[in-house]
C-alpha cells in the first residue's frame, strides 16, 4: 500500500499525499529510464516504473532518517529529482 | 528470485538449448542449398515439422513456421482477408490477445465489419450471441482457446459446431493452451491454430500457424518459396529444432503436470484464505474450465501496479497485463470486459502464472509479500 508524505517549505505545507504522486522532474525520469532500460523515450508504463524507483529511494531515505524527516541541505542531491523549486528549502516527512 | 510469470514466457530448457546448439555453428547450411550442409538442415526442419504435427495430431503439410503467435494470427486473419473477395464480416471476442484485436482493428480500416463478442464474469462467450451474429457474410471467427490473462477455456466444440453450420472459418489462438491442455487438432477440426514455442520452454521468435489442408491464404511475406510459398524467408533452423524439442517435452506427462499446477493453485488460494486476505479470483474456478497454473487476482483497494512493483522489489515476478496509451496506463481490456463497471475493475489485477519450475516456496514467498504489502497500508 502506498506511503503518505508531507512536504513543507518554510513551514507551509506544499504537498501532502501519496508518495507515488510526488512530482518528478522530466529530465530525471529520462535519466533513470536510460539507466534502467537504456531507453530515452519511455512509454508511460516504463515512466511509471522509474517514478516508483525514485519514490522508493526517497522512502528508504525517510526510513533511515531518525525522525522520519528529511531536511534541507543534508540530502538535496539525493532528492534533486523532486520537481519543486528551491528544493534545499523543503522538509519531507513520512506520515504514519 | 521467484519466477511466477510463466504465462508471459518461460526459460529455454537445457534439453531444448542442447538440441538447438549444433544448428548455430556446426550445421549452419541454408536449408535451400543442395549440398551436404544444406541437406542436413533441411532434414532437421522436416523432422521437426513431423514431430510437431504428430504431437498435435495434424499433417506436417498443415504447419507453417512463423516468428511466433502474433505473426501466426496476423497471417491467418490478414491472409484470409486479403484472399477473400466475397465475405465482409469477422467475429472475435473482447478478451482476445492484442495480436487478434489489433489485427481486427486494422482489417476494419480496410472495410471489414468486426463484431466483438461480450463475455460473462468468468470470461465465457455467449454461444447464443455468436449464433445470432453468424451469417453467410462471416469470413472467420477468431477465438482464444485459453485466455492468457484469466485462463478461461472456451467451449470450442460448441463454437466449432456453430461455425460449421454457418460455413465460416474458425481460427483458434492456442498460444497459451499448448502443453497445458490436450490438443488434438484433427479432433477439434478447427481451420487455423496459432502456436508459440516460448510459452513452453522453447525459444522466443518461433511459432507456427496450423492451416487445415485445402485452405488457401495470401502470404504476408513475399520472397522465396519457403514454407510451400506461404511464408518467404530463410528458415530459422535452430529455433524450429528447439520448438519441436520443447513441444515433445511439454506434451510428456501432461495429465500429471496439469494436476500439479492445479494443486499449486489451490495451495496458493488456501494460503490467502488462511491468512484472511481479501481477494477476488478473476476467471473460472480452478479446474477443468481454467488454464492450469493461471491465477489472476484482484486485491480490493490495492493498486495492482504498486503491488506488482512491491513484489518485483522482493524478487517475485508476476504480471499486471496492463497496456499503455500515450499518457495513461490502462487496466487490462480483459479485466474490463469481465467487469464492465469501473468500481469493479479500477484496481486492476495481478496475474500469477505457475510453471514447470514452480515450487511451494515460490508460492509461500508470494503470499508472504502480499501480506507485507497489505499490512503496510
Amino acid at each position: 500500500m502506498a506511503n503518505k508524505v508531507k512536504i513543507t517549505k518554510q513551514g507551509k505545507v506544499i504537498y501532502e499525499g501519496n508518495i507515488l504522486d510526488i512530482p518528478i522532474k522530466e529530465d530525471f525520469i529520462i535519466k533513470k529510464s536510460i539507466e534502467v532500460f537504456d531507453d530515452d523515450d519511455p512509454c508511460i508504463i516504463h515512466q511509471s516504473f522509474v517514478i516508483k524507483e525514485y519514490t522508493n529511494e526517497l522512502l528508504d531515505l525517510l526510513k533511515e532518517s531518525p525522525n522520519g524527516c528529511l531536511e534541507k541541505d543534508e540530502l538535496k542531491d539525493k532528492i534533486a529529482f523532486i520537481d519543486f523549486t528551491d528544493i534545499e528549502q523543503i522538509c519531507i516527512q513520512l506520515l504514519e | 528470485m521467484h519466477y511466477l510469470d510463466n504465462a508471459a514466457t518461460t526459460r529455454v530448457s537445457k534439453e531444448v538449448f542442447d538440441a538447438m546448439k549444433p544448428y548455430f555453428s556446426t550445421y549452419y547450411g541454408n536449408p535451400s542449398s543442395l549440398h551436404e550442409s544444406g541437406i542436413k538442415t533441411r532434414k532437421a526442419i522436416n523432422q521437426a515439422r513431423k514431430t510437431i504435427a504428430s504431437l498435435l495430431h495434424a499433417d506436417p503439410s498443415e504447419l507453417v513456421f512463423t516468428s511466433g503467435g502474433t505473426e501466426a494470427t496476423n497471417m491467418c486473419l490478414k491472409g484470409l482477408a486479403f484472399s477473400n473477395h466475397t465475405k465482409g464480416e469477422i467475429i472475435t471476442t473482447k478478451i482476445e490477445h492484442h495480436a487478434t484485436l489489433h489485427t481486427a482493428k486494422f482489417l476494419e480500416t480496410l472495410g471489414y465489419s468486426v463484431f466483438y463478442l461480450s463475455v460473462d464474469e468468468e470470461g465465457f462467450i455467449d454461444l447464443e450471441e455468436l449464433r445470432s451474429l453468424l451469417t453467410n457474410n462471416t469470413l472467420v471467427v477468431s477465438i482464444i482457446l485459453a485466455n492468457n490473462e484469466i485462463g478461461t477455456i472456451q467451449q470450442l466444440q460448441e463454437i466449432k459446431k456453430l461455425c460449421e453450420q454457418a460455413s465460416t472459418y474458425l481460427h483458434v489462438d492456442a498460444v497459451q493452451a499448448i502443453t497445458h491442455i490436450p490438443i488434438d487438432i484433427h479432433a477439434l477440426d478447427v481451420d487455423f491454430m496459432s502456436i508459440s514455442a516460448h510459452k513452453f520452454h522453447g525459444p522466443k521468435g518461433i511459432g507456427a500457424l496450423y492451416i487445415k489442408k485445402g485452405i488457401e491464404l495470401s502470404p504476408l511475406i513475399h520472397g522465396g518459396s519457403q514454407e510451400k510459398n506461404r511464408r518467404a524467408g530463410t528458415e530459422n533452423v535452430p529455433y524450429i529444432v528447439g520448438f519441436a524439442k520443447a513441444l515433445e517435452l511439454g506434451q510428456k506427462d501432461l495429465a500429471e503436470y496439469r494436476k500439479r499446477l492445479d494443486d499449486y493453485s489451490n495451495y496458493l488460494l488456501n494460503r490467502l484464505n488462511e491468512q484472511g486476505i481479501h481477494y477476488r479470483l478473476n476467471g473460472p474456478s480452478i479446474g477443468k474450465d481454467r488454464l492450469p497454473g493461471n491465477i489472476n487476482l484482484t486485491f480490493p483497494d490495492c493498486d495492482c501496479h504498486d503491488l506488482q512493483y512491491h513484489l518485483h522489489r522482493a524478487g517475485i515476478y508476476v504480471s499486471t497485463s496492463s497496456a499503455c496509451d500515450s499518457s495513461n496506463i490502462e487496466i487490462s481490456h480483459v479485466i474490463k470486459a469481465i467487469y464492465p463497471n469501473v468500481e469493479d475493475h479500477k484496481d486492476g489485477a495481478i496475474r500469477v502464472s505457475l510453471g514447470t519450475d514452480t515450487k511451494y516456496e515460490d508460492i509461500d514467498a508470494f503470499v508472504s509479500e502480499v501480506i507485507n504489502y497489505i499490512n503496510k497500508g
